[in-house]
């Protein structure tokens, strides 16, 4: 199950790809520090379909209150980061 | 509620192409959409409209969530709304006396298919949200509303394969009763591996891939897709902003036969009742109709019932009367098919002139059908649109004349 | 023109089938909400729903092999032959050419869907039949009550999901006013279904305990499933015949948010055209309306923009209008609810009492109307409003008033 090593880089390609996507942008366009909601224009639903969306590729279980609390891309990529770490430790 | 009720515009997609320029072109050249799939794989032959880019009409924004039923009707509604001076402007509220009434057999069956195998297949905490909405009918009708701000009557109706017309009767009468000022009227519906395996499955298709109405080696119809949305307003409406009425809705019938949900009623009596019924409405004896329009497809049944209907409305006469098939161009579309005849007969009766019937090649049936168009001299058509779950309904247009 | 009168009620729903089993567990305040169990509701966070209990097909369909019919076509004919029954109309007497059927729905037949995906999982796409792409489309419901009592008129499904009844009721209204049919069947039917249930489930929609609509602490809807028909007629053929009238249909209202696809216009634009389009077409004023059916989905969204949209048309008078939700105890039956809604507000014509909002326990200062409170009222309603708002911004408002024999 987590035996992928995802670095840190292609976590972030992948949630611009993700976010580019849903707001129907280029991922070039996509900051690191973009604010999702006032920036972006990400709505409650476009933000469930992020988090099926990472949920899904990555095999974790984020909550949606989690989820509230990201603004940007760096805070999306460092809670896939956490809950990945947190689901290998407890695959040791 | 003596409203003369008038269609000014419309905005088409399908087999043919796109923009009734287009669609009347290929119409009358006798050209024909059937060709073997693109989408399904090319030993599936279908109707499909070819080399769909919704971009090219709605732009790159705001489509994503829009399944392809919605695109199709987005499109048809932007060209009715763009080529009758209907668009709202950017950042403006949008018109709360223009609507729509959209006719759809399926909605969007891939979206509600994809929907619940996805809930199976991946579980449902992985299911994505967002494509909810699109399960349900009206989706496409709710999603045209909000891309082009109508916030007038926003209905959607089913009657199978006589969607399309019920579609115009309701937005004629919803105008008569003045309910809305003006009103995009038509039907959708898309092609998809669903409708396709499972049409095919239930013995519908015709295995030759060659749709043949009224012939008498037809051996089945094939699946289209399409929408048509014509702009159907008052006669005053029409006149207060220049708008040029092409037709007049004349009268409306329908019928139901009250037997079977899956069989054609070969003795044809609620066909028959229909077109009565829509003579009747537009007050007019069946001598006065110019040509017809008629609603089969290539099905064994289906246009043996239809023939009989025509038989029991127009006898003797009948021979005379130029007769088109738009089915053999644009297979079944389904809920689109009503919508698309209309807009047959209102260009027909613009030229005074009856399309071809695409690859007639004259076997045997007593109806005036033909490879090449038919001029004819004539105030009214008649539109015909007939179910196999018992639906029947027939639309009567009047040519305008002041 | 012709005025348009209620003749006969019939309902499956999931507090009781039938006019009289129905008013009286209404006016009780008896929920129908419990348990889910027609399917495993394990994988969601929410396990409750409104469905209707000990429903035998082969008790209400006879023309037709029941087995042959979807749940929500068979839920309809039910209702249909109560409806029929109740109206004492005899059909024998009727032109069948001008005897029609208008339904609405939110899904229409979904369990043909869940077949072929369940068939498609099970043994791959080779084993999948003509079935879904025969059976799902929704324009079968109505046809199935058209085969079942041989009526031979319109026949139209109005699937505009969650208002679709006063859709189809308006339809059936506009029928006999204009002389075109002599009576029709007009409602909505719809079945309770996995793929409704997720949906709305992963919208994070649906309360987990009760449904409490307008009540501050309010966590959201309850799937529900049923059917209600009601028969109308021409006033003047329904006196002829001596039927008994539960009330006139005056008018009705419809308009569109096109704001989004699921979520209400926060001022409720929408709903505030609709109720005044009915109002209007009804050739009353808003001070004649003195009791409301409210859309009451029991959604902190929903709830809060239909209070809003109230007070926006009705002024300082909103909070003297009763407004009573009766999700509160059927759960929200969809295409089938604003039907239901609609016989609730003939037999509160008829009988002078008003049905509550049960559950409600602290009001909630952005809602702060009369939502009749937990008990049925004696108010004997002469004007009423009964509104639904559905997907895609659709707005329905349906105006029915008391029928005096003068």
């Amino acid at each position: 199950m987590a035996n992928q090593q995802w670095t840190a880089d292609s976590i972030r390609s992948e949630v611009k790809k993700l976010v580019a996507e849903i707001t129907e942008r280029e991922p070039e366009e996509v900051s690191d520090t973009a604010n999702f909601i006032e920036e972006l224009g990400i709505d409650s639903l476009m933000a469930i379909e992020m988090l099926v969306a990472v949920d899904k590729k990555y095999k974790i279980e984020i909550t949606e209150e989690e989820f509230g609390k990201i603004k940007n891309v760096n805070d999306a990529v460092e809670l896939v980061q956490q809950h990945l770490a947190a689901a290998a430790s407890k695959a040791n | 509620m003596s409203e003369r009720i008038v269609i000014t515009g419309a905005g088409v997609i399908s087999p043919l192409g796109a923009g009734i320029e287009e669609f009347e072109r290929g119409l009358y050249a006798g050209l024909s959409g059937v060709r073997p799939s693109t989408l399904f794989g090319e030993q599936t032959i279908t109707a499909e409209v070819p080399d769909f880019k919704p971009q090219q009409w709605l732009g790159n924004k705001g489509i994503r969530m829009l399944d392809r039923s919605a695109r199709l009707l987005c499109v048809a509604a932007y060209m009715a709304l763009s080529g009758s001076d209907l668009l709202h402007a950017e950042g403006t509220e949008g018109d709360p006396g223009l609507g729509m009434v959209c006719g759809t057999m399926f909605g969007g069956l891939h979206s509600i298919t994809s929907f619940d195998w996805s809930g199976l297949e991946d579980g449902p905490n992985y299911v994505n949200p967002m494509e909810f909405p699109n399960t349900v009918i009206n989706s496409p009708a709710g999603q045209a509303a909000i891309r082009y701000k109508l916030r007038g009557i926003n209905s959607t109706v089913c009657a199978a394969l006589t969607s399309g017309l019920y579609a115009m009767n309701c937005a004629a009468e919803f105008l008569r009763f003045g309910r809305a000022r003006i009103l995009l009227a038509g039907g959708v519906d898309e092609l998809c591996e669903e409708s396709v395996l499972g049409f095919r499955k239930s013995g519908a298709i015709s295995p030759s891939g060659c749709p043949r109405p009224f012939s008498k080696d037809r051996d089945g119809a094939v699946l289209g897709e399409g929408a048509a949305m014509l702009v159907v307003e008052s006669a005053e409406t029409a006149a207060a902003r220049g708008a040029k009425p092409l037709v007049e809705v004349s009268g409306f019938g329908c019928a139901h036969d009250a037997e079977s949900i899956t069989s054609f009623r070969l003795r044809a009596e609620g066909a028959t009742a229909a077109i009565e019924d829509a003579l009747e409405t537009a007050g007019i004896a069946p001598d006065r109709i110019g040509c017809i329009v008629s609603s089969a497809s290539g099905s064994r049944a289906g246009d043996e019932m239809e023939a009989r209907a025509l038989q029991n409305i127009f006898k003797d006469r009948l021979s005379q009367i130029p007769v088109c098939a738009p089915k053999a161009a644009l297979g079944e579309t389904m809920g689109a098919s009503g919508a698309l005849a209309a807009l047959v007969g209102v260009l027909a009766l613009g030229k005074q002139s009856a399309p071809p019937t695409s690859g007639f090649t004259g076997s045997e049936t007593t109806l005036r059908l033909a490879a090449s168009p038919q001029p004819f001299e004539g105030e009214y058509a008649l539109v015909n649109a007939f179910g196999c779950d018992g639906n029947n309904a027939s639309l009567v247009l009047r040519k305008w004349s002041e | 023109m012709k005025r348009v009168v209620i003749t006969g009620v019939g309902l499956v729903t999931p507090i009781g089938a039938g006019r009289q089993n129905f008013w009286k567990a209404l006016l009780g305040g008896r929920s129908g909400i419990g348990p889910v169990t027609s399917f495993d509701t394990s994988p969601f966070p929410v396990h409750i729903g409104a469905e209707v209990k000990d429903f035998v097909p082969e008790q209400h369909v006879r023309r037709q092999s029941p087995g042959a019919l979807g749940r929500a076509s068979q839920l309809a004919v039910a209702a249909a032959r109560m409806a029929i029954g109740d109206s004492g109309a005899d059909l024998n007497l009727y032109n069948r050419r001008r005897v029609g059927v208008s339904m609405g729905t939110t899904s229409g037949e979904p369990l043909f869907v869940e077949r072929y995906n369940d068939i498609r999982k099970a043994e791959g796409l080779e084993a999948i039949q003509g079935e879904m792409v025969q059976k799902y489309p929704c324009n079968v419901i109505p046809s199935h009550l058209a085969i079942e009592f041989e009526l031979r008129g319109p026949c139209l499904m109005i699937p505009t999901a969650c208002a679709a009844g006063n859709y189809a009721i308006g339809f059936g209204y506009d029928l006999i006013r204009t002389g075109r049919a002599d009576l029709m069947l007009a409602g909505g039917a719809d079945a309770f279904s996995r793929i409704t249930y997720m949906g709305f489930a992963r919208l994070g929609a649906i309360a987990k305990e009760r449904c409490q609509p307008f009540d501050k602490n309010r966590q959201g809807m309850v799937p529900g499933e049923g059917s209600a028909i009601l028969v109308l007629e021409p006033l003047d053929a329904a006196l002829a015949r001596g039927a008994t009238i539960y009330a006139e249909v005056l008018g009705y209202g419809l308009s569109c948010d096109a704001h989004h696809m699921t979520a209400a216009h926060p001022q409720g634009d929408g709903a505030v055209r609709a109720m005044a389009m009915a109002v209007k077409e009804s050739g009353v004023s808003l001070e004649d309306i003195n009791y409301i059916s409210a859309h009451g989905t029991g959604t902190p969204t929903n709830d809060r923009a239909e209070s809003i949209a109230m007070k926006a048309l009705f002024g300082e008078r909103a909070a003297r209008v009763p407004m009573s939700s009766i999700k509160s105890m059927l759960g929200h039956t969809m295409g089938a609810a604003s039907a239901i809604e609609a016989v609730a507000c003939a037999l509160a014509l008829k009988t002078g009492m008003i049905p509550p909002t049960i559950n409600y326990e602290e009001p909630d200062p952005e809602c702060d109307l009369d939502y009749v409170p937990n008990c049925a009222r004696e108010t004997h309603p002469r004007v009423v409003l009964n509104n639904a708002y559905a997907f895609g911004g659709n707005n329905a408002s349906l105006c029915l008033a008391r029928y005096d024999a003068n």
